[in-house]
């Protein structure tokens, strides 16, 4: 989260991948930062160590969102 | 600073948990009348900023500090070293922002030395002082974990993300036995003068326990007790075997550095062999954790490893200086270890901060 | 009536305005920045599979930790050789 934070500071979009466990902590981070809007995308959680199957699958929900997002 | 009203006490109390401004236990009323008394016992202006507290960036102004300290229980003579170690905290080294936010379980650990122990407190060093029963030890250490959540705006589940927490993030404030330890003032060895107080602090796990007999008629018994306390430091479950070059606290009872003394080890002596032993080896790593060893959580250990021989060595840690030795607690068999989170853009170094004593103001209505 | 002061932050940060999102990502290159934490690269490759079958350029990146903040050197890297990126992942 604070990665994609200072990236945008760049001048460069970003959006950060986030499991629902860690979302109220973005919300925290985002607000804390100046930066409420922050770009991201809720994974659920865990992902890792889910297993490769379940991780393609993740991928695929998301990548979608994550596309609409990058771009307006 | 705003006010927020209430009809009652018992209804600002009930305000300030509705808040999430409280550590969950009650809490003294924080009325412009007590936080005003005791920014006057800080001896600064209300608005001096001592630091900023991450994760929110919060502005740690004297009066901010005075309030968690007057909800914490503290009284005037503790103030001080609550205003140091939020100083401490917030030096960039301590890596606070990042501290507050992890998933592990840590927290400031305050070591208090000098004169300030007996001026500020009493501060308890003997019996159970990491426990309940000492009001000064409870009273400061809970004042920072209010100033670190109020101003710092840690709370559970949203910003303070540790998995389980522990005990000791509700206070978490020890002196150091400095009259019956063989060791000099551990302030000391940080470059202040033996009649200078000091708070130090380091990130830390809640103590583990480290059982050892002595044996007066045994010439090993240091070597013996050394190489207990660097077993406990090498607890293969510890982020300190994973992550590395943290800190680690090693707080020793009487009869433990007794042992030390009469082996003619110096603190510096202690801190180096633990340095030396306190190992575990690649086989057991690539055991217990293989693909968090393998993968590196130091960007250099795939390099390091990966052609390592399984009983090749890993040093918890390479600076004996990251090694806090002291003495404290009642006279018996056990010696405390303190892990620590290891992370953070400085390894949440040590920090420490002079606890000035004589800047209070007169208090009206109170004999200082 | 009591009265009791406020004990939390008052101050405000100054706000971040929201970067301008490009119409399309046709043509562009999208960063992919691993966190490092443990198996997100595996997710990630996932991810980078997904973005390649549309047709998009993919730039992987990695910090050396998930401990630390990406060092400057690396987020400067990222801003030149990247149009827009994707953080993950923050678990």
């Amino acid at each position: 989260m604070r990665d994609s934070i200072s990236i945008a500071r760049l001048g460069i979009p970003a959006v950060a991948l986030v499991t629902e466990e860690f979302w109220p902590q973005g919300d925290f981070f985002a607000t804390s930062s100046g930066m409420p809007e922050v770009p991201r995308v809720k994974l659920p959680h865990p992902v890792a160590g889910t297993g490769e199957d379940k991780m393609a699958e993740v991928a695929s929900d998301i990548t979608p969102s994550i596309v609409e997002l990058l771009s307006s | 600073m705003s006010l927020l009203d209430a009809a009652s006490e018992h209804d600002a109390l009930e305000l300030l948990h509705d808040l999430d401004c409280t550590d969950g236990l009650p809490v003294v009323i924080p009325t412009a009348d007590r936080v005003a008394r005791m920014v006057l016992a800080t001896g600064y202006e209300p608005d001096l900023v001592l630091g900023e507290m991450g994760p929110m960036h919060g502005a740690a102004t004297v009066d901010k500090v005075a309030t968690a300290a007057v909800m914490a229980g503290c009284t005037p003579d503790h103030v001080p070293v609550v205003v140091a170690a939020v100083r401490a905290i917030c030096q960039p080294e301590f890596d606070l922002t990042e501290m507050q936010a992890t998933t592990h379980c840590t927290a400031p650990l305050m070591i208090v030395c000098g004169p300030a122990r007996h001026a500020c407190g009493e501060i308890a060093s003997g019996f159970g002082a990491l426990g309940p029963g000492h009001r000064a030890n409870a009273s400061i250490g809970r004042a920072l974990r209010l100033a670190m959540i109020n101003i710092g705006g840690a709370r559970p589940g949203s910003s303070d993300m540790a998995l389980h927490g522990h005990p000791g993030k509700f206070t978490y404030c020890i002196a150091e036995d400095e009259e019956n330890s063989p060791f000099p003032g551990l302030h000391t060895t940080l470059g202040y003068e033996p009649e200078q107080s000091a708070v130090v602090i380091t990130g830390a796990e809640a103590p583990h326990s480290t059982f050892f007999t002595g044996d007066r008629d045994d010439p090993n018994s240091a070597e013996s007790l050394l190489n207990v306390i660097a077993m406990v430091m090498a607890n293969p479950g510890s982020n300190n075997v994973h992550l590395r070059e943290g800190a680690i606290t090693v707080i020793m009872n009487p009869d433990h550095t007794e042992v030390i003394r009469r082996a003619g080890l110096t603190r510096e002596d202690v801190q180096e062999e633990l340095a030396k032993r306190a190992t575990i080896s690649v086989g057991t790593m690539r055991r217990i954790n293989p693909m968090l060893f393998m993968q590196g959580i130091n960007a250099d250990d795939k390099s390091r490893f990966s052609d390592a021989a399984d009983e090749d060595l890993i040093h918890v840690l390479k600076d004996p200086s990251r090694i806090l030795v002291l003495q404290a607690g009642g006279s018996g068999l056990y010696t405390m270890v303190m892990p620590s989170w290891c992370a953070g853009p400085h390894r949440n170094a040590i920090v420490h901060s002079e606890i000035e004593l004589d800047q209070a103001c007169e208090i009206p209505g109170m004999t200082l | 009536m009591t009265k009791v002061l406020d004990p939390t932050n008052e101050t405000k940060p100054a706000e971040i305005p929201r970067v301008d999102r490009p119409e399309s990502l046709d043509g562009l290159t999208v960063g992919l920045l691993d966190i490092s934490k443990p198996r997100g690269d595996r997710f990630l490759d996932r991810i980078e599979e997904r973005l390649v079958e549309r047709g998009l350029r993919v730039e992987r990146f990695r910090k050396p930790t998930f401990t630390k903040p990406a060092p400057v050197d690396l987020r400067h890297e990222i801003a030149t050789k990247c149009d827009v990126v994707i953080e993950a992942l923050a678990d």
